[in-house]
């Protein structure tokens, strides 16, 4: 386990995003996330790789409230608590998720997609329904069309477009918000290796000192490409952490990952 | 000349099209039948009689009802079956209107308050002779009673089927109640012997043709309103409750208040099609709660396309002008004539008669580019 004093020297000033503690989510019996600490850190890309089952994917549906954990702390900026939010609350405190399967509205365009990421009157639905659609909106949509490099397919209709394409949407459609902790599950899952170097590119422009990048994914090659640090779940807890080549030598996860 | 007019106000494509040639049967509706109905031309081999202003304003009044539930089902992905109770609260409401202007004036009661042994009418129906003391009370009950039935489903995430059950469950409840004798509604028998609306004698072709034209202009009206909504913002966010709703909530939308606000909305629709449809069939009975009743309301939308607003009118047409007509020559066909077309919408068609899918619109298009190829030649 590293400790937080270690991660100071190895990314220098780096302030912490997520707080995880001792987080515990139990499904029938089933624990699928058991007593996991975590640190986030602002300013890079954080890999979580592990087997099937591991609860990569649970520590995400913790943290965007779709899954009540069973005990454990989720801080944000080490001062609030992201468990006891409200759904809404933790979009506008800047915590966006890319779900595993590509979620794009299918019948709205790219642009609408977009739209439907940028809130002007993050507190009141209303005044967003009949005031919100201005200059600002739509420049910040432009904004991200470049930035996922969909602009020439703006105004098709989602539905129409490749699965590659429809990913890069989904992060377009979090990135709107311009996210403080923006969370990609398999991002490059079943794409083209052409697809996936235009991937790996646009999460280097993604990055900032503002934001942590939490990855999920199961392509050991391109978490090892893009990650500055790599945590590797089991079973709900933690085996290893570190850089790619620090995690990858461990004897640890090699036995877990090629079998015991 | 026509093609021109209606590209300079519609954009292409042909949804917008439809869109437009079912806003013009509306405004075609709404001046051909007073014009037709009413003297001098009633009595013209043009004009209309009593019977078929009276259909097609039942029609009107079923085609905003379908609308109402398109707005919830083809936008908002929440299938009701139970749209018959906003348009039976909106039925009674303008029913006890009627009756209580019938007996301004008069001491009594009707027979089914005597049978309740009462002498006088009781406190709820106070004020109801004022037309607008019942329009009011009638958008607030819907009001209250949907947005109850909403808080509960959407509050605890029921939603599919499930929602459908509930809202069935809601509207047969709603009818046992009513069936009942001294609920003091007439029971099974429900509320009649209405004689005007605003001075007019509902007997009257005058009451028939303007009933006519309220229904058709108030569903052209709603086809207006609603077209600009779904287009907007909000239309926006009703498909991304009905594609892909947990999405929308990690975005970060909070989809409850505007399903409720949705369900609301589409309620008091159905129940203004109450207040159209009652005084045209002069009866406010616990049929209008039948579960058949509702079930038939997702068949129209179903069968002209849901989501697009003008396939529910057309629908709603298409399905009552044939019941109207069938039921008159082989009424113990129509059961299976519409179990029929259910089926064949369901399996043939992707989404009801607006959206052919692939294989026709391949084979509509086909047609449409020999016919250009024809035009070409001829010039």
């Amino acid at each position: 386990m590293t400790s937080p004093q270690r991660q100071q020297t190895m990314h220098g000033s780096a302030q912490t995003a997520l707080y995880i503690e001792d987080l515990t989510v139990e499904f029938d019996g089933f624990r699928a996330v058991d007593e996991l600490t975590l640190l986030v850190d602002y300013g890079g890309i954080h890999g979580i790789i592990g087997p099937n089952g591991a609860g990569k994917t649970t520590v995400m549906d913790v943290i965007t409230g779709v899954t009540k954990p069973r005990a454990g702390t989720v801080l944000l900026d080490r001062t609030h608590d992201v468990i006891g939010m409200h759904l809404s609350d933790r979009a506008a405190h800047g915590i966006g998720r890319k779900f595993q399967k590509p979620s794009v509205f299918e019948h709205l365009t790219v642009r609408e997609n977009i739209a439907l990421g940028v809130r002007e009157y993050p507190d009141s639905l209303l005044r967003e329904v009949l005031r919100g659609g201005g200059p600002a909106k739509r420049a910040r949509v432009d904004e991200v069309l470049d930035t996922i490099a969909l602009a020439a397919v703006a105004d098709a209709e989602a539905g129409t477009l490749a699965h590659g394409q429809k990913q890069w949407l989904e992060i377009g459609m979090v990135l709107a918000r311009d996210p403080r902790v923006l969370m990609l599950d398999e991002p490059v899952a079943g794409m083209s290796n052409t697809e996936r170097e235009a991937t790996a590119e646009l999460l280097q422009r993604l990055r900032s000192p503002e934001r942590a990048i939490l990855l999920v994914e199961h392509d050991m090659q391109f978490v090892g490409q893009v990650s500055d640090r790599v945590s590797v779940m089991h079973e709900g807890k933690l085996l290893a952490d570190g850089t790619m080549d620090q995690v990858t030598s461990d004897p640890e996860v090699v036995r877990v990952y090629l079998g015991r | 000349m026509m093609t021109a007019f209606v590209h300079s106000i519609s954009g292409e494509g042909p949804r917008d099209r439809a869109y437009l040639a079912v806003v013009m049967l509306l405004v075609l509706v709404v001046f051909a039948v007073p014009l037709l109905g009413l003297s001098p031309l009633a009595s013209t081999p043009l004009g209309l009689d009593g019977y078929q202003v009276n259909l097609i304003g039942q029609v009107m009044a079923f085609a905003l009802l379908a609308l109402s539930l398109d707005l919830v089902w083809g936008y908002a992905g929440y299938l009701s079956l139970g749209h018959g109770l906003f348009f039976a609260i909106g039925g009674y409401l303008v029913g006890m209107h009627m009756i209580k202007l019938a007996y301004v004036g008069q001491s009594g009661v009707p027979t089914f308050l005597n049978y309740m042994g009462l002498s006088e009418f009781p406190f709820y129906w106070s004020g109801m002779e004022h037309f607008w003391v019942a329009l009011l009370g009638a958008l607030l009950l819907t009001a209250l009673v949907s947005f109850v039935i909403g808080f509960l489903a959407f509050r605890s995430r029921v939603v599919g089927v499930y929602f459908a059950i509930l809202s069935q469950a809601f509207v047969y409840v709603a009818m046992l109640i009513m069936s009942r004798n001294d609920t003091g509604f007439g029971g099974n028998n429900g509320i009649t012997g209405f004689q005007s609306l605003f001075g007019v004698p509902l007997s009257a072709i005058e009451s028939k043709v303007w009933l006519a034209t309220a229904s058709a202009l108030v569903t052209l009206l709603t086809l207006i309103l609603l077209r600009r909504l779904t287009r907007g913002p909000v239309g926006k966010l009703l498909v991304g409750v009905r594609d892909d709703e947990d999405r929308l909530r990690v975005l970060g939308y909070e989809t409850l208040w505007l399903k409720i606000a949705v369900w609301c909305g589409s309620g008091l629709l159905a129940a203004i099609a109450g207040m159209l449809y009652v005084p045209q069939v002069q009866v406010a009975s616990p049929q209008l709660l039948s579960p058949m009743l509702s079930i038939e309301i997702a068949v129209w939308v179903a069968i002209g396309g849901r989501g697009y607003l003008y396939g529910a009118i057309i629908g709603a047409i298409l399905v009552n002008i044939l019941k109207f007509w069938l039921t008159r020559f082989m009424p113990e066909l129509w059961p299976f004539i519409l179990s029929g077309a259910v089926l064949l919408v369901v399996v043939v068609l992707r989404n009801g008669l607006m959206d052919p899918g692939p294989t026709f619109r391949f084979l509509f298009e086909s047609v449409r580019r020999q016919k250009v190829a024809g035009k070409g030649e001829g010039a």
